[in-house]
């Protein structure tokens, strides 16, 4: 076989005209075909009326214009494989400014097709020094508010800004302040939710830890603007390096005179705390954490009154999370139109994923909203690694639900979410492939729900608990067809009776599953086996007669010693009644001569 | 305590400080040290490059910093120069810390292989 030269890396910018733009996926498949695309990152850039079609390589800085399908397939044959120009077509003369533009977009390639709103300083400043944070802006929001808005202005710019609460809900966060401004009170507080506790979520620990400043001056902004004197940022303790750069944080602060009494020279006073949490879920309810603040056990209580009337101490109080504060201080800075500017008309602004899970490229990803989750996933995530084929996709965490390879089309937005059955959450975004089990999944949230369940009301804290179990017993193989029907009714019971929204979305990973999968539920219940190979119980080992070569190497191996044959002579037979399906045979068989199925 | 005036004050002068105007200091050190850079070990090389500037006296800013969104290439370091050139290495461990050290910082030499652009399939498990 003729050994071929591995491909230089190179990546393609692709400026095209409006009717041009299918031509990224014909690219995509030429270099399919030519089995380099591994090798070739293709990026796809769009600026309003371009007048060519222009294509950029990069490192080799070669430019073509005019782009077609023709051109395309010679590029990647004759350019990218042979490494040669193909002369006539090139664009010798390019204009500095459009050369230029291309050195950014290949300079900002890693965040392709992100915009960096709430993490726009994490990564660039040293969140322990307050200077670096007022370099790039900081406390000049707060330092506009004082001296020239009133706090009915700052609360219409929130409004008229369209800002949403980005923990979950969706609420207006400017109609929460209007509530908490309006509520008659001498004391009033503003608290940080940075509780964050959604497996496989980390947005709000990366913004603490990257930017804490901009969370502290947002506090204040919203201080102001309801007329609070007193802010708690409450944390979980798992985070222990958000906490020390928050404290160092508020040190600094009010080492300058920006906490505490008369800020900046104005009539204003403020001051912060840190409350940390013992790390319990349903702490990121604001009831529930609102008791927790009050040193009282963490349970929620039913609303109304709700914690913009009546919250901590009795007192009107604005909850807002994390990520929904950092979007404050710009939103002040550049006015509500360049907020709206970005995202949808329903849903303004960026979302922060985690991407996790079954995915090339984890970690944070800023988007605008109405981005779509296909982008999400393999423009900015790369896809799943090992060319697995992706399954589905875990979003808002426990509360959420799963969306599906069909839905991937769907725009990123709080509604568009709900209407597929999940929702946004807080923004952990688990990526699952081919590998996965979905009751398996299922099962995982469950278990993590059952032991969250603060247990004050009895659909959450009993039903849960009988649905895992439930779900134990379809991925032991004990699964009944009335059983699956059984459960559909308790999770829609649960979701109907519990107190608070732990409980009331605490069938979700469920219902979600077992709507979008059905078959694989059904697979396991009646026909006892599970295509991801993961539930173990489902599972045969059988070894293949003829690829045995009577080495004995797996009889050794068994624990359980379930493996028997004799060396030379016979076939090795695993006997099912003995076996645990540990999958250590598998692991030692040299020829692939056991399969497990 | 600071008022509108002496804000804009700070701000000036820790522009400059970053942008590496008239300091003593060529280059900006920025070790990405939220909990996924400390995870993969940004700590260790925050030490050396510490270490590394009380002893030989580099002229080096350092800069821990917080996550940049791409915690598979964790440990991180961006080195900013005068020109404002930023260039990103990934997966750094002491020993590339020591040669970026000596090649970059001493003679202005990008070392393209340990770079973000150099490296190819990094995330591929």
């Amino acid at each position: 076989m003729e050994l071929k030269k591995p491909m230089k890396a190179r990546r393609i910018h692709l400026l095209l005209k409006e009717e041009d733009q299918s031509l990224v996926n014909q690219l995509k498949n030429v270099l399919k075909r030519n089995h380099c695309d591994q090798a070739v990152e293709v990026y796809c850039h769009s600026v309003k009326e371009s007048e060519k079609s222009i294509c950029a390589i990069y490192p080799d800085q070669i430019y073509y214009e005019n782009m077609n399908e023709n051109l395309i397939r010679l590029l990647v044959e004759i350019q990218l494989l042979k490494d040669n120009k193909i002369e006539q077509f090139e664009l010798k003369k390019i204009k500095p400014e459009l050369k230029e533009k291309f050195d950014q977009w290949d300079n900002d390639r890693f965040y392709y097709k992100q915009t960096r709103i709430v993490l726009r300083n994490s990564g660039k400043i040293n969140p322990e020094s307050i200077d670096e944070y007022i370099a790039y802006d900081g406390y000049q929001a707060i330092a506009k508010v004082l001296s020239t808005k009133t706090p009915q202005e700052v609360i219409d710019e929130i409004i008229a800004s369209g800002l949403r609460g980005r923990g979950g809900g969706g609420f207006s966060t400017g109609m929460k302040w209007q509530l908490a401004r309006t509520s008659e009170s001498k004391e009033k507080y503003v608290i940080c939710n940075a509780d964050e506790g959604d497996p496989g979520a980390f947005m709000d620990r990366s913004v603490l830890e990257g930017d804490p400043h901009s969370i502290i001056e947002a506090m204040m902004i919203a201080a102001y603007a309801i007329g609070a004197h007193h802010g708690y940022i409450y944390i979980r303790a798992e985070y222990p390096v958000a906490v020390e750069r928050l404290e160092i944080a508020i040190k600094q602060a009010k080492d300058y005179g920006l906490l505490g009494k008369n800020i900046l020279g104005y009539n204003f006073n403020f001051d912060v705390e840190i409350r940390l949490g013992a790390g319990a879920f349903v702490c990121g309810e604001e009831t529930a954490l609102i008791a927790s603040i009050e040193g009282k056990r963490g349970t929620p209580k039913p609303r109304p009154p709700y914690p913009s009337v009546s919250g901590v101490w009795g007192k009107p109080t604005i909850i807002n999370n994390v990520e929904t504060l950092a979007n404050i201080v710009p939103i002040i800075l550049k006015g509500h139109k360049w907020f709206r500017s970005i995202g949808t008309e329903t849903s303004p602004g960026t979302k922060v994923f985690a991407l996790g899970g079954k995915i090339k490229q984890t970690g944070l990803v800023e988007v605008g909203m109405g981005i779509t989750l296909k982008e999400v996933v393999y423009d900015i995530g790369k896809g799943c690694p090992n060319n697995k084929s992706f399954k589905a996709m875990q979003t808002g965490g426990p509360s959420g639900g799963c969306i599906t390879s069909a839905n991937l089309e769907t725009p990123v937005g709080f509604d568009e979410l709900v209407k597929l059955g999940s929702m946004m959450g807080s923004g952990g975004m688990i990526i699952l492939d081919e590998d996965n089990c979905m009751v398996d999944v299922a099962r995982f949230y469950m278990d993590f729900i059952v032991d969250e369940s603060c247990g004050k009301c009895t659909p959450c804290r009993i039903g849960t608990k009988r649905l895992l179990e439930m779900l134990n017993q379809i991925t032991e193989g004990h699964g009944t067809l009335e059983l699956l029907d059984e459960m559909e009714e308790l999770a829609v019971y649960i979701k109907e009776n519990s107190l608070c929204g732990l409980g009331q979305t605490a069938s979700n990973p469920f219902l979600s599953t077992y709507h979008n999968f059905k078959e694989e539920y059904i697979r396991h219940v009646v026909d006892k086996k599970c295509d991801a190979k993961v539930c173990k119980a489902l599972l045969d080992y059988t070894i293949k007669v003829e690829l045995c070569k009577k080495c004995g190497i797996c009889a050794r191996g068994c624990p359980t010693y379930a493996i028997t044959g004799t060396v030379g002579k016979d076939p090795f037979v695993i006997d099912p009644e003995l076996c645990i399906r540990c999958g250590a045979c598998v692991l030692n068989c040299k020829f692939d001569a056991i399969v497990r199925a | 305590m600071v008022n509108l005036e002496t804000l804009k004050q700070i701000q000036r002068d820790t522009l400059n400080q970053i942008n590496l105007i008239n300091t003593e200091e060529t280059h900006r050190i920025l070790i990405g040290m939220g909990t996924c850079g400390k995870a993969a070990g940004a700590k260790l090389i925050f030490d050396y490059l510490t270490e590394m500037k009380r002893e030989y006296h580099y002229p080096i800013q350092i800069c821990p910093t917080g996550c940049v969104g791409m915690c598979i290439l964790e440990p991180m370091v961006e080195v900013i120069d005068r020109n404002g050139q930023h260039t990103v290495y990934i997966n750094v461990d002491e020993q590339i810390m020591k040669e970026i050290l000596h090649q970059h910082i001493k003679q202005n030499i990008v070392l393209d292989q340990y770079t973000i652009n150099g490296v190819k399939e990094t995330y591929e498990s």
